[in-house]
């Protein structure tokens, strides 16, 4: 039997958590929670998640860092990264993808976009 | 002289059969050409029926196959449709779910800035409640923007006055974003109602760059706020008081 993918996501609101794993649920994912970037870190050192999609504006430790923190360690390095953002602006994106983000997703988040992004980082 | 007679007549009759057998010959070649040539013209029109009808047969795939891209096509914006409408819906059990999850104010005043961040998608919005009998509005919780322009807000005059008397959202139009400044600056204001009464209003200022317009789960998300989000917030100032006047009978 197929192993279901685990997706950690991680953002400081609860409500853009429940709407993450509402939008795929569908899909048949192992879903883990952190709430801010050192968590992130934390869990995807234990959990090594498939894929993490993770929000940049969070306290403790930005979905940024945790980015760059990530990347450092050899056991997380090569998780795929989806940031979540509330700005689509090129500075931004660039900023997420020279702190190692393999893509970016923009809040509101589209359920159709979403799926089709971490379908293509996880070569579904 | 009789033999030399002779000799020309042989090489004469000689001549003659070798003509002869070579016209022989020549009409044998005919007549196999002939045949050739008639069976050529057989297979001539024969290949022209088969190509004819192998012309049929790729109209009629090419047909098949442009129906079915027209059906794949179909089924591809009947399924965006159908996700679209799913997530929409995903967007509304959350909103509606985390709006009554809590009777503390703080909290659902959190679950409202989460609401109009992330499935509205502002980034300068500030939402208003009418606290005493003057008329003035105070303001609950903010984002983006310099909260104290809005302190002490009329409840009875300028685009959010008009929108909290006749209890019914207001949504700016190309024009009005394009025209108006200040106070009067939004894309949205949404009167907050419990029971028929104004208890306050969201004021959406503007959105997310790369949102430019708002959509039609928008608008129901407005209807949302102006009821669930309003009863929240409501039953919370309630509960404080509650557990303020339990505090103070003990």
């Amino acid at each position: 039997m197929k192993r279901k993918k685990k997706i950690l996501l991680v953002d400081d609101s609860s409500t853009a958590l429940m709407i993450e794993q509402m939008l795929l649920s569908k899909a048949a994912f192992d879903i883990v929670t952190a709430r801010d970037g050192r968590e992130a870190v934390d869990t995807a050192t234990r959990e090594l998640p498939d894929l993490i999609l993770m929000d940049i504006v969070m306290p403790h430790m930005t979905g940024l860092e945790a980015c760059r923190a990530l990347r450092a360690q050899e056991s997380t390095k090569a998780i795929p990264i989806i940031l979540v953002t509330t700005r689509g602006e090129n500075e931004s994106v660039e900023t997420g993808f020279a702190s190692g983000c393999n893509d970016y997703v923009t809040k509101p988040i589209n359920g159709i976009e979403l799926l089709t992004k971490l379908r293509d980082q996880l070569g579904e | 002289m009789k033999n030399e007679h002779d000799g020309l007549g042989d090489y004469v009759r000689q001549v003659g059969e070798a003509t002869q057998r070579y016209a022989k010959s020549l009409l044998a070649e005919n007549e196999k050409l002939l045949g050739l040539a008639t069976t050529l013209h057989h297979e001539k029109v024969r290949l022209e029926t088969e190509l004819e009808s192998v012309r049929g047969v790729h109209t009629s795939l090419m047909e098949q196959i442009a129906q079915m891209d027209a059906s794949n096509r179909a089924f591809a914006e009947q399924y965006v449709d159908v996700e679209q409408q799913s997530s929409n819906l995903a967007n509304l059990y959350v909103a509606s779910y985390r709006i009554h999850g809590s009777l503390e104010r703080e909290d659902v005043l959190t679950t409202m800035r989460e609401i109009i961040i992330n499935i509205i998608g502002s980034e300068e919005f500030v939402v208003l409640q009418r606290r005493g009998n003057d008329g003035a509005l105070e303001v609950a919780t903010s984002f983006g923007l310099d909260a104290a322009r809005y302190a002490g807000t009329s409840a009875r005059a300028g685009r959010i006055g008009d929108a909290m008397s006749s209890g019914e959202t207001y949504v700016a139009s190309a024009e009005d974003v394009e025209r108006d400044a200040g106070d009067e600056r939004m894309r949205a204001c949404v009167p907050l109602k419990v029971a028929g009464s104004v208890i306050g209003a969201v004021v959406i200022v503007s959105l997310l760059p790369h949102k430019p317009n708002l959509e039609a789960i928008d608008h129901e998300l407005f209807d949302l706020l102006a009821t669930h989000a309003a009863t929240a917030l409501y039953c919370s100032d309630l509960h404080a008081e509650l557990r303020q006047a339990r505090g103070a009978a003990a």
